[in-house]
């Protein structure tokens, strides 16, 4: 038996405390007033045997109180089985299939391992898992029945082969521990992984999972130290040349930590053939970063740049990258004259705002929001917003597109306030626009239309003098901006200032944000596509089934690669990359593996303790408790202590309630 | 049945409630003498006190004939005692007597003191009352005098348990103000040396006194109950011992009944009436005690 808090145990001094009670209670004897003392003579002690003997029983009593109760604060556990069998748990084979596992001889023998385990495991309960970010059940003997357990994990153990997501030792514990939480036996979980440095979490603590009985890493090594990462990225500004930006990082896994430099090279290829080729010295740990210029792009229709490694390495698979040309293009937006007549110089002040710089391309176009093409995610229209927004507006924004009508409400002009004008007042500067960084200085509002907030309508710019001036209202999907500004240079001179400019382009910044698929993604992140899109990989198969499209849905690419989102509004090529950090085959060091598997162990107490030392990342953690919750070797004995201390308890009270009625019956 | 009802009536905590001692010693002496069927009170002086109607079974002796002759009716002609006889009724109020259930000796004796002053007024004999505890705290001389009765159930009513006892030094002080033949009544718990008592007494029956002693009791002091170690504090010295109930069970009242007995040997060596009163009993039998010792002496 052993205690969690034994401090509680200086609580066994009070114990002194009845028995000086009882002490002085029998020095005190019951005076009664005699007649007389003539016939009387004391008794020597003058303690009688059996009084003492009846006292005796009550300090009995409230002594065994009061060292329970210590005993109970102090928390007492006990092993609940020594060491449990082999059919006694439940084995969880874990297996790590990250990208870094793909590296030179690691997978084989972690192969090798799970399948030396499962032998080991014999007929016992057990389950075969596979993590990255992501923790995914093969095969389980809960399922398959005990027998036939070695079958059917090293089936699914020939068909599991290693992906090309990042892994991440913390969000694997976590949920292996509510996995150990759900299973009827003690789970001992066995560990298999390259021990990458890069997939350990930034709070230790989340590597502890208190329902996990037994823990054990099995580390496995592989064969070459050494991978050099290759990061290229294309762009081109003008159609015809295009520059590629290379970022290369060198490391080195196991023992061998030198940092002897590496010389590498890099090529670059099109369907013209090789173009460049350039070697550069690499320092293990270090970046670096350089750019191909002035490549000419091949004159064919989606052209693309091949960017590899020619000397191999351990991972062979971060080596190579396919860059299509990425030019920069200009947001495609409608200026629509709706049903209210748009001056001209709304529109001229608009156009030149929105076109400045080829940030975007205005197009114009006459009726309602309605006949707007389809693949038009961004509108610009002229309403009266006194009243409520007209429907077609509404329904355009639920489509998902963005709209931004400006206030054409009343063109009366206050001839006394047109003087002066009022600058600008409170604004938003966390919303995405930000507003904040846009200079103000000497824009004037001097007669804006009427304007009604209504719920949900959140206040982005206002006047000095509280006139609301940028509103975003609320919606199902898409953004609507309601700018409380005709436009026409009367109510205020904000279209002829350089503020406006700058609004505008924050505002298709804005909304290319709701709209745009960004042009590459790490592998493990999810992409989120638009209604009615379809994701084509590189062989051509679309991964996105009819049923899924729709409703808006995000996806998860597997492998790396250029994929092709088709929606109404096009075409777009998406890339997916492997995550740098995972290509860092740096492994961890050998006391952080001791000090996770420590928590484990019977002296976890220590291990933790010498932890928090080491590390103050867990310093505001209670070591004690993480040991003492719900762990299923260890047994609290409070249960059984509690209903025996109130027993005792009531029984003193009972025994002492009695001795005050016989001194009150003065006997 | 008229003595039970009496009895019934005479109990202790019964008379604690009657409220003053007046009622609580008529009805006692009441009580006693409706039951007797001969008053051996009247007729033993030849001085002429009143007529009465004859009973039967009165005496022939003192039916006056002449009145017969006159009116043909038989009377009875009742005589005056003995007016000279003084009785002293001598109460010890020490603090030992402040002790007793239902009532305390101090009550108890209270009551049997005024039922006695009661009775001695009825008889028209001079009635003589003293207080005391470690000394004479008060003393009313022997006094025929119609308020000599309501002065002596005055200061009874007042008296409080006083301090130590100390019979020998009373009793001598006030052996020079009892100069007259007469009857002395001492009422007292008698927690004194028996030699001391008989020193006390052997002057004043010497010197031609009847002597009656009523020693007051409780059943408590007799046979203690106390079951657990005790500190027993004295009332009249205020010293307490710490005792083992086994020795009350044993020693102590074999002890006790030594006394008792000694002093019952002194009282009888002194040709004293000796009566026990406890206060858990009635006070009937205290009284036939007296009502016999008087006939017995002849008064």
């Amino acid at each position: 038996m052993s205690l969690l808090f034994p401090a509680y145990l200086l609580g066994f001094l009070g114990l002194a405390l009845p028995w000086i009670l009882h002490r002085f209670s029998d020095q005190q004897p019951p005076v009664l007033l005699f007649p007389s003392n003539q016939f009387l003579d004391a008794t020597t002690p003058p303690v009688s045997r059996k009084r003492t003997l009846r006292y005796r029983a009550l300090l009995a009593l409230r002594v065994l109180s009061l060292a329970l109760l210590c005993l109970l604060f102090a928390q007492p556990w006990i092993n609940r089985d020594a060491v449990p069998t082999a059919l006694q748990q439940h084995h969880m084979i874990v297996l790590d299939r990250s990208l870094s596992m793909r590296a030179s001889g690691r997978w084989d023998e972690a192969i090798d391992r799970a399948r030396g385990l499962i032998d080991e495991v014999g007929g016992g309960s057990a389950e075969l898992l596979a993590f990255d970010r992501r923790v995914v059940v093969l095969a389980s003997t809960i399922a398959y029945g005990a027998g036939e357990s070695g079958v059917s994990l090293g089936a699914a153990l020939d068909d599991v082969q290693p992906g090309f997501a990042p892994g991440d030792y913390g969000s694997v514990m976590q949920r292996l521990d509510r996995l150990a939480n759900e299973r009827e036996l003690p789970v001992k979980v066995w560990l298999i992984s390259d021990m990458q440095a890069s997939a350990l979490p930034a709070q230790l603590n989340a590597l502890y999972a208190p329902n996990v009985a037994e823990f054990e890493l099995l580390p496995v090594e592989g064969d070459d130290k050494l991978n050099v990462h290759l990061v290229a990225q294309a762009q081109s500004s003008n159609s015809a040349t295009a520059q590629i930006s290379v970022s290369l990082l060198a490391s080195r896994a196991g023992a061998n930590t030198s940092s002897e430099p590496v010389t590498r090279t890099v090529q670059v290829e099109s369907s013209a053939g090789i173009i460049e080729q350039r070697s550069v010295t690499l320092t293990p740990g270090e970046v670096s970063a350089f750019s191909f210029d002035e490549l000419v792009i091949p004159a064919e229709s989606n052209p693309q740049f091949i960017v590899s490694l020619l000397e191999p390495d351990s991972l062979a698979e971060d080596n190579l990258h396919t860059l299509p040309i990425v030019e920069p293009q200009a947001t495609a937006i409608v200026l629509l004259n709706g049903p209210d007549t748009q001056n001209s110089s709304a529109q001229v002040f608009v156009t030149t705002a929105l076109e400045t710089d080829a940030v975007a391309e205005v197009e114009l176009l006459r009726g309602n929001a309605a006949q707007v093409p389809s693949d038009t995610a961004h509108l610009v229209t002229g309403r009266d917003v006194s009243a409520a927004v007209e429907l077609d507006i509404l329904q355009f924004v639920d489509t998902g597109s963005n709209a931004l009508l400006f206030n054409t409400g009343s063109d009366s002009v206050n001839v006394s306030t047109r003087l002066e004008g009022v600058g600008v007042g409170a604004m938003d500067d966390a919303h995405p626009l930000a507003l904040g960084e846009i200079s103000w200085l000497g824009t004037r509002f001097f007669d804006l239309p009427p304007m009604e907030l209504i719920d949900g309508d959140k206040l982005l710019l206002a006047t000095a003098d509280g006139q609301s001036v940028l509103v975003e209202r609320d919606t199902n999907r898409g953004r609507l901006l309601i700018l409380n500004d005709p436009l026409d240079g009367l109510a205020s001179n904000l279209p002829l200032q350089p503020a406006f400019v700058a609004l505008m382009q924050s505002l298709i910044r804005y909304f290319d944000a709701s709209t745009s698929l960004p042009d590459q993604i790490v592998i493990g992140e999810r992409l989120s596509l638009p209604v009615n899109a379809q994701i084509i990989d590189s062989t051509g198969e679309s991964l996105v089934s009819i049923a899924d499209r729709g409703q808006p849905a995000s996806i998860e690419l597997s492998e790396p690669g250029i994929y092709t989102v088709l929606s109404t509004r096009g075409e777009q090529p998406v890339r997916a990359v492997l995550e740098p950090s995972e290509a860092d085959l740096s492994t961890l060091d050998d006391e952080t593996t001791t000090q996770w598997q420590a928590r484990y162990s019977d002296d976890a107490d220590e291990a933790t303790t010498a932890d928090q030392a080491a590390t103050s990342i867990t310093s505001g953690i209670d070591t004690r408790l993480l040991t003492s919750g719900g762990d299923p070797m260890r047994h609290a004995i409070w249960q059984w202590l509690l209903p025996l201390v109130a027993l005792l308890l009531f029984a003193e009270g009972w025994f002492a309630n009695r001795r005050l009625d016989v001194r009150r019956d003065g006997s | 049945m008229p003595a039970k009802t009496a009895n019934r009536l005479l109990k202790p905590e019964v008379l604690a409630r009657l409220g003053t001692l007046d009622l609580v010693a008529r009805t006692v002496v009441d009580g006693v003498t409706t039951g007797l069927h001969r008053s051996p009170h009247f007729g033993f002086s030849q001085e002429f006190a009143e007529y009465r109607a004859y009973n039967e079974g009165d005496d022939l002796r003192y039916v006056d004939w002449n009145v017969y002759a006159r009116a043909d009716r038989m009377y009875i002609k009742r005589f005056q005692g003995e007016t000279n006889t003084a009785i002293n009724l001598l109460l010890d109020t020490s603090a030992s007597m402040d002790f007793g259930a239902p009532v305390t000796k101090l009550e108890q004796a209270i009551f049997l003191t005024a039922s006695l002053a009661y009775i001695t007024r009825k008889q028209h004999d001079s009635l003589g009352l003293a207080v005391f505890d470690e000394s004479v705290r008060t003393f009313q001389p022997p006094s025929a005098r119609p308020d000599s009765l309501p002065r002596a159930l005055a200061l009874l009513e007042n008296t409080k348990p006083g301090n130590g006892t100390h019979i020998l030094g009373a009793l001598q002080s006030l052996r020079a103000s009892i100069s007259r033949r007469g009857l002395l009544v001492v009422v007292s718990d008698l927690y004194a040396n028996s030699d001391e008592l008989l020193a006390a007494l052997q002057p004043l029956a010497h010197a031609g006194q009847d002597i009656a002693v009523f020693h007051l009791l409780d059943d408590e002091e007799i046979e203690p109950t106390a079951k657990t170690i005790s500190a027993f504090q004295d009332l009249e010295t205020e010293e307490s011992v710490i005792v083992d109930p086994q020795f009350l069970k044993t020693s102590y009242r074999s002890r006790f009944a030594a006394h008792c007995e000694s002093m019952q040997q002194a009282c009888r060596r002194v040709g004293a009436d000796y009566t026990r009163v406890l206060t858990s009993e009635p006070l009937d039998a205290a009284l036939q005690s007296y009502m016999s010792f008087r006939a017995r002496r002849g008064r």
